[in-house]
């Protein structure tokens, strides 16, 4: 990533504080995005991102911390920017487009105070989302996908300085998910907009953003680009939760790890009793003589993978994902090994 | 009036370097109200509606405050001879009505649903209809068409019978608030079969059992929450009835209130009698509330999709059936129908002139306009703070605007007219006086429809208006207010037609001389001018045919 210019930072949080009545909803949630770029907001649900999000639009006011927009303290002890003095853009998770407006009349309504001519920001940005030519139908008479792209040209017409969309694909169904997923992407990428989206889908976020922060209890456990956050998953929590993570106590000492498996290497220091992450594509299995104490106990079989449980020695059941070529039976005495360096964290006592 | 926190802007402001309790008390405050997120606009919504529910509860406050006023003679005034009198009528009156109307709605009910009934839906109308008869008009039909001077003696005379037997007293109070308040009952018990799972009689049927064990041992108990909403409903009604109980002189609580206030120069044993009413009206739509609570439990029992539901053949029983339906239309239809298009016609053949019934019609619909748009202006406050800002406070406002709804408008009426004597005289018996009393009285109707519009209206909405750049007052303007405008035409629409029908608090709030539809027809009834009475009551179904339309629509809409 390398540093950012003061000057380029989007958004910032620092220690941002939300209590609903005695439940803390977010609890010190610092963040940081370079302008134009995409962050996701990933969390399981009920761990604050939507609040975080509202509080960033200025529906809800902060308890403590400070957020900054575009270098402009917005909210604060003794702050609170009203959200339409913000310039922030919102896609929600429903869409929201005023029911009793026409297409042309939603994505205007944004531009009251705009310096062009509205009339040809409404073309322009309903032609960027593909949309021209719709301009007089009424929500009602728009599929899922329109909307979609409905609500964010209303979003980006008035050029706000950020973008926060909040579950923006949760309501498509899974087909049409993918595809507008990536059209959204381009579209942000040709507005060169800063955005954040908040969702629960790891996929989604994966595949979509430049950064992914990952929000657990109200707090944010790592951001990272999602590469990074995979292969190098802060803690247990964030590894279970991003994808499928095997686990199995082992004894580190430097850059190595003794465990059931063997000894492998691990991609940071650490030392002391241990938890280490295997993930299922990176534990390889093969076929072994009957003397090996290793067996598949469980198969699902997906179509384009496959996950297969094994049990080792010790009676501890490790998944194995694999192409679909292979082919194992219940029982079959197998051999395991560990391809690549893994992550390990010192264990609670 | 500033909101916190935007004016600070344009300050210096540094604020991780801010030394705890540095800045002033003026600050603390700004940031505890910042803390609580109570801005100027909210502050100045619940102040609103905290006004406007302390006013709904006026009449019954001051009612209590004036029964209270009595001390300890209020025991001997209870205990008189009369009192129990008046309570033994009313409860009579009560039993009895809901007795029948059971009677009828439960085989009404059942052949219109879910039987082969020749011209099902067309009865299914029929036997709902009666339903336009506001309680009044019923009884004027009745007193017209079988009491002294009334048609049916006006043909029997020349055969030589000078006297019917009595209509008033207790049996025509019975008849007319039977044949017009049954069909509560049966459109509850109708909801009730329509919402029941067809599988629990299958099963029934599986297990064993034949078509009459099955509806006696399932389909009657789950329909017993339904049929206990519906009498509650009809007892309520009942109950709170002053326009045919005083019509056909039957002494229940609302009549012997309306009679001790204008014949007794101490005014306190109507109070005490109103206090009573309510009472006894509070347990019942305490009762009311509970049934229908439960009765929602029963429905649910599947949420499988709908299926059709298997259809009794009727067979030979086909004949008795259809007589019954006939004969329940005919009692409470057409023979009302009849006595008053008779008697328009009679009139207008012997010179009667429309000019009264002209100026009532203009006078009501006056009055109904101005106060279905000052229910609406009140409604709006009290519904958007329970909808959007819900906490104990607005549940609370919301509780005081209903409470209204339960008590009788004799009631409410009396009440105004005491205070109004006594503390507003300025007040008193004006046009703006009598505006209040139908507000206290029917603003439930508009905040239940402006509610459930606004419910209906995503908050997201308003989300999205303010992030795009629009204030609070272009937010309400351009998104909240257009969205809005199907309930408040629906709630307009609804207080003005009850206004038009209501009767007991425009007798006795009304200014000297405003004659209504409703009073006219109550008036000339009194003085048994049978054919003044017929074109006012004719507007007047019409308009109560419109109004239990709209309220119908809105049922099956909702569904």
């Amino acid at each position: 990533m390398g540093a950012q210019h003061e000057s380029s930072v989007g958004i910032r949080l620092r220690e941002v504080v939300k209590h609903f009545g005695r439940v803390g909803a977010v609890n010190g949630v610092s963040l940081e995005l370079a302008r134009g770029q995409l962050l996701a907001l990933l969390g399981p649900s009920g761990c604050g991102k939507t609040t975080t999000l509202r509080l960033i639009a200025g529906f809800e006011r902060v308890d403590a911390g400070t957020i900054e927009i575009g270098g402009q303290v917005v909210a604060g002890p003794r702050i609170h920017l009203p959200p339409e003095k913000r310039r922030v853009g919102m896609v929600f998770q429903e869409y929201a487009l005023f029911p009793h407006m026409t297409v042309a009349e939603n994505v205007r309504f944004g531009l009251q105070n705009y310096a062009g001519d509205p009339g040809r920001r409404v073309a322009e940005v309903l032609e960027m989302v593909g949309m021209q030519g719709l301009d007089a139908r009424m929500p009602h008479e728009l599929s899922g996908g329109q909307q979609q792209r409905v609500a964010l040209a209303r979003a980006l017409a008035p050029e706000p300085d950020l973008i926060l969309l909040d579950e923006p694909f949760s309501n498509l169904d899974a087909g049409l998910r993918v595809r507008v997923r990536s059209e959204v992407r381009a579209i942000l990428r040709r507005a060169n907009a800063t955005a954040i989206f908040v969702t629960h889908d790891q996929e989604e976020a994966l595949s979509l953003v430049d950064q992914v922060a990952v929000l657990i209890d109200g707090r944010v456990r790592q951001v990272a680009p999602p590469q990074q956050l995979y292969r190098q998953p802060a803690d247990r929590a964030v590894a279970e939760f991003m994808g499928d993570a095997n686990f199995t106590p082992g004894v580190a000492t430097g850059r190595r790890v003794e465990c059931e498996l063997g000894v492998l290497e691990t991609q940071t220091d650490i030392s002391g009793p241990v938890d280490v992450l295997i993930r299922p594509e990176n534990l390889i299995i093969a076929p072994a003589g009957a003397d090996s104490p290793t067996r598949v106990r469980n198969i699902l079989f997906f179509g384009h993978d496959q996950l297969v449980t094994i049990e080792l020695p010790s009676g501890r059941r490790l998944d194995a994902r694999m192409g679909p070529a292979y082919h194992y039976a219940i029982g079959q005495p197998v051999q395991a090994r560990v391809d690549g360096p893994v992550m390990a964290y010192a264990r609670e006592s | 009036m500033a909101f916190p926190g935007t004016n600070r802007l344009n300050r210096p402001h540094n604020p991780p370097h801010d030394p705890p309790g540095s800045p002033g008390r003026r600050d603390d405050d700004v940031t505890r109200w910042a803390r609580t997120g109570v801005s100027g606009p909210r502050f100045l919504l619940h102040a609103l509606a905290g006004l406007i529910a302390a006013a709904m509860l006026l009449p019954l406050v001051y009612l209590i405050f004036r029964a209270l006023g009595v001390g300890t003679e209020a025991f001997d005034l209870l205990f008189r001879p009369s009192t129990a009198r008046i309570m033994a009528n009313s409860v009579l009156l009560t039993l009895l009505v809901t007795f029948f109307s059971l009677l009828i709605s439960l085989p009404l009910a059942w052949l219109t649903t879910r039987t082969d009934l020749p011209a099902r839906r067309l009865w299914s109308v029929l036997t709902a209809l009666p339903l336009v008869f506001p309680s009044y008009v019923g009884g004027y039909a009745l007193v017209a068409m079988m009491g002294p001077r009334g048609m049916l003696q006006g043909w029997l005379e020349p055969l030589g019978i000078q006297r019917l037997p009595s209509i008033y007293g207790l049996t025509g109070a019975v008849w007319a608030l039977t044949l017009f308040t049954y069909p509560y009952l049966l459109l509850s018990i109708r909801a009730g079969l329509r919402n029941m799972d067809p599988a629990l009689e299958e099963a029934a049927r599986n297990l064993g059992h034949g078509p009459w064990p099955t509806f006696r041992r399932v389909t009657l108990p789950a329909l017993r929450p339904s049929m206990v909403a519906g009498s509650l409903l009809v007892a309520l009604y009942v109950l709170s009835d002053f326009g045919a109980v005083s019509i056909l002189r039957f002494n229940s609580f609302t009549r012997a209130i309306y009679i001790q206030y204008l014949s007794s120069f101490d005014r306190s044993y109507a109070a005490l009698l109103s206090l009573v009413l309510v009472a006894i009206t509070i347990l019942i739509l305490f009762a009311a509330q509970r049934a229908q609570g439960r009765q929602r439990h029963f429905y649910r029992t599947s949420v499988g999709a709908a299926r059709v539901m298997p259809m009794a053949k009727l067979g030979r029983m086909k004949w008795p059936a259809l007589v019954f339906s006939g004969l329940v239309v005919t009692a409470a239809l057409i023979l009302p129908l009849s006595v008053v298009i008779y008697w328009l016609i009679r009139g207008l053949m012997a010179g009667e002139s429309l000019l009264p019934a002209w100026m009532a019609t203009i006078n009501s619909l006056r009055a109904a306009a101005l106060a279905a748009m000052a229910a609406i202006l009140l409604a709006l406050p009290v519904s958007y703070l329970a909808v959007r800002f819900p906490s104990r406070y607005s549940t609370l406002v919301s509780q005081s605007v209903y409470l209204a709804y339960g008590l009788p408008g004799v009631v409410i009426a009396l009440s105004l007219v005491f205070f109004g004597a006594n503390y507003a005289p300025f007040l008193y018996q004006t046009l703006a006086m009598l505006i209040f009393a139908y507000v206290v009285r029917f603003l439930p109707q508009a905040t239940g429809n402006v509610r459930t519009s606004l419910l209906q209206i995503s908050p997201r909405l308003e989300e999205a208006a303010r992030s795009l750049g629009a204030s609070r007052s272009r937010t309400l303007g351009r998104i909240t207010l257009p969205l809005l405008r199907p309930g408040i035409l629906s709630g307009a629409a609804l207080v003005f037609l009850a206004t038009m029908k209501e009767l007991p608090a425009t007798l006795l709030l009304g200014p000297t001389g405003f004659t209504t539809l409703a009073t006219q027809i109550w008036s000339a009834t009194a003085e048994a001018f049978f054919a003044r009475a017929a074109a006012p009551a004719l507007i007047l179904l019409a308009v109560s045919a419109l109004s239990i339309g709209i309220i119908l629509g809105h049922e099956e809409g909702g569904a």
